[in-house]
């Protein structure tokens, strides 16, 4: 049975590398296009927030490609996420799809699903096997995150923006076909050692910049609008602290990396004293984070309609003011255009600019004795 | 002290119940006024544009209030209910109004699992000069005024009613007559809130017909209703408009009307539910989004032709 997955940033490379090595075939979803948009969009509530319209447009998309099963997560939080899969799997029956939901739910949401599928995707293989699948997409999760890292680092440094472009374009390229864990920190360091070479020398400080928000958002370059690539163009430093890795750390195996959540907590405390749900929580913290770093400026991006990001993006003027840390919020859904977004982003890097400007101009001095005088 | 009580939210659900707690433990509860245009543009000024009508109808009551108020009451209702939620929005709403609010203090309480806090939970101010068994009697009086209230409703009073019954205001009597039966789903702060949803149940009132709202429909009645559902939903709104839909459709509802706040996130994937499993009953259903753009001629017209769907013709699909 070929199985697909919603798409999420880099996620499809270890997600597939996981089912083929438990022995299932994949068809993963095209990238997101413009066509992913008109999907979603058209069978899905108006005011679904946009994970929720791209996933259904990757599902529709595999599913024409011949895809007859969907893996994905769920959740009990108060998002939305939670409930994404049950009426995807509506909308798609009305629509004649036909397709096997491999929910997998984290225990205690009163269904079954997650042995269920849990069974039917691991049942191919014995433990070896499973182990090794495990490994080996975790080993490529890793070096994924901390190879898009490096390129977020060496991208607004280096001189030839496009070959560095198409330098980690193979990263991305090589990282997905290879098998072998043990050959993983090769290709990486194969990346860092190309884009090293690249840089030029440099004349002043790049500008840092954080981004926070829903992790969706934040991840899926093509639903952004590539908004790390244009920072990167425009020679600034992406921060960011949320990925797929420390996704999982933080929801699947919350009781092994505790540290997470009481990072979250403790900077977010005096702002937002409960968790609000989705990334709430973490959008606060991470912009506290960005103010004690002394960051440049915060961009945060979040769907139309999220709730938890309204909440915290009606905390975050506050943090902008104690911190005296410049932030932009991208509200973003299907009729954001890319020109648009664009033309915040430079003026928004013009303003941080000016900023840092005005910051190192030098402090004016008094003359002293001809304050004596009087 | 003057504590005030937002007219707003979720106040049609517990007002009565934290008004008597108030009371009880020697405040003065001050109601703020039915939402009128200046509150709603107090609100959308101090609000951040994206969030939901009530919540910026919510934000102008408590501005509205804290002229002639010590303290404002702004509960953090998390849960009500085991293993469900509220919106997010619910949990993060002292913390957004503390930053609206400038001097007064804001009275905030953390709950799970009540719509009453716990004592450990309720803050200082609560228990001036007050012992605690005198607290915990006036716990219990809220309760019994919650019962009492939720009672009314179950018959058939709407909150306003309700509200004057329990104050010895207006006479209690039967009314349940037989008319065409209009069932309306949707939050308890669009459907109450004249303002809001442009006197929705006014027209329908004039328009001689009978409407069902959520609050009329019992616990049990709407957890029979979600039995088989592939996931139990963790709103607990979004469980009631759910169940209510389905068990109007059972007592024989002419048609369905869904009410919701322009951008209400839980509501996209529940209105979602509502209007497909209502395009299988073949019943008529009309989805009104509210924001503070709303107009009544549209919203009228758009009721009138839904009528006329729903009045006395054979069942045609509509969405």
């Amino acid at each position: 049975m070929h199985l697909t997955f919603p798409r999420m940033g880099q996620i499809h490379i270890p997600l597939q590398a996981l089912l083929e090595e438990l022995g299932h075939p994949v068809t993963p979803p095209p990238p997101v296009t413009k066509r992913t948009f008109d999907l979603g969009v058209k069978y899905s509530s108006e005011f679904a927030c946009l994970p929720f319209k791209i996933t259904l447009g990757n599902y529709i998309e595999a599913l024409e490609k011949g895809a007859e099963a969907v893996v994905t997560a769920g959740g009990t939080g108060p998002c939305r996420f939670g409930y994404f899969a049950q009426v995807q799997k509506k909308i798609l029956n009305d629509l004649g799809f036909d397709f096997k939901l491999l929910l997998l739910d984290p225990p205690g949401t009163g269904t079954k699903d997650l042995y269920r599928s849990g069974r039917f995707l691991l049942g191919r293989a014995g433990p070896a096997r499973i182990w090794r699948a495990f490994r080996l997409a975790w080993a490529k999760a890793c070096f994924l995150d901390q190879g898009n890292k490096l390129f977020r680092f060496y991208f607004p440094r280096v001189a030839q923006k496009k070959a560095a472009e198409l330098e980690y374009q193979k990263f991305l390229r090589v990282m997905s076909l290879e098998k072998d864990p043990n050959r993983l920190p090769l290709l990486y360091s194969a990346l860092l050692h190309n884009l090293g070479s690249m840089t030029r020398l440099e004349t002043r400080r790049v500008l840092k910049v954080k981004i926070v928000g829903e992790i969706y958002m934040i991840l899926e370059s093509g639903v952004n609008f590539h908004t790390e690539n244009i920072l990167g163009q425009m020679g600034v430093e992406v921060i960011r602290n949320l990925s797929m890795t420390h996704w999982v750390e933080a929801n699947l195996l919350k009781f092994f990396f505790r540290e997470h959540r009481r990072r979250t907590e403790l900077l977010s405390v005096p702002y937002l004293t409960s968790s609000v749900g989705g990334h709430g929580r973490e959008t606060i913290a991470e912009t506290v984070a960005a103010g004690n770093d002394r960051l440049d400026g915060v961009i945060h991006i979040l769907p139309f309609t999220c709730m938890p990001e309204i909440v915290a993006q009606s905390i975050l003027p506050d943090l902008s003011r104690r911190f005296n840390l410049p932030v932009l919020s991208l509200v973003l859904d299907e009729h954001s255009g890319a020109a648009g977004v664009l033309t915040r982003l430079e003026a928004f890097v013009d303003l941080l600019r000016e900023k840092r400007e005005k910051e190192r101009a030098p402090v004016k001095t008094v003359e002293v004795s001809r304050a004596k005088n009087r | 002290m003057r504590v005030g009580i937002p007219r707003a939210l979720l106040y049609y659900w517990y007002g009565p119940a934290w008004k008597t707690l108030l009371t009880e433990t020697g405040h003065v509860p001050v109601v703020s006024a039915p939402t009128n245009k200046a509150i709603m543009n107090r609100g959308l000024k101090a609000a951040v544009d994206e969030i939901c009508l009530p919540v910026k109808v919510f934000i102008g009551h408590i501005l509205s209030l804290q002229e002639n108020c010590d303290a404002v009451l702004v509960p953090r209702l998390t849960s009500i209910a085991r293993k469900e939620y509220i919106c997010p929005k619910f949990m993060g709403l002292p913390d957004m109004v503390r930053r609206v609010l400038k001097g007064t203090p804001v009275l905030t309480w953390k709950n799970e699992g009540n719509f009453l806090p716990k004592l450990s939970a309720l803050p200082r101010e609560f228990f001036a000069y007050r012992s605690r068994r005198e607290v915990k009697r006036a716990f219990k009086k809220a309760e019994e005024v919650y019962n009492a209230y939720t009672a009314l409703l179950y018959r058939g009073y709407l909150p306003q009613e309700a509200e004057e019954v329990l104050a010895g205001i207006r006479e209690e009597k039967t009314r349940r007559t037989k008319d065409a039966v209009i069932g309306i789903v949707g939050h308890p702060y669009c459907i109450y809130d004249s303002f809001v949803n442009i006197g929705l149940l006014q027209f329908l009132h004039e328009e001689g017909r009978r409407v069902m709202t959520p609050e009329m429909v019992t616990e049990e009645q709407i957890s029979s209703a979600l039995k088989g559902l592939p996931k139990p939903l963790y709103w607990t709104m979004g469980k009631k408009i759910l169940g209510a839909a389905r068990v109007f459709r059972q007592a024989g509802a002419g048609g369905l009307i869904h009410v919701a706040a322009f951008a209400c996130g839980p509501e996209a994937l529940i209105g979602e539910l509502v209007k497909r499993e209502s395009k299988d009953w073949k019943i008529p259903f009309l989805q009104l989004y509210l924001d503070e753009h709303s107009g009544e001629a549209g919203l009228h017209t758009r009721l009138e032709a839904f009528l006329d769907l729903t009045g006395g013709k054979e069942h045609v699909g509509c969405i």
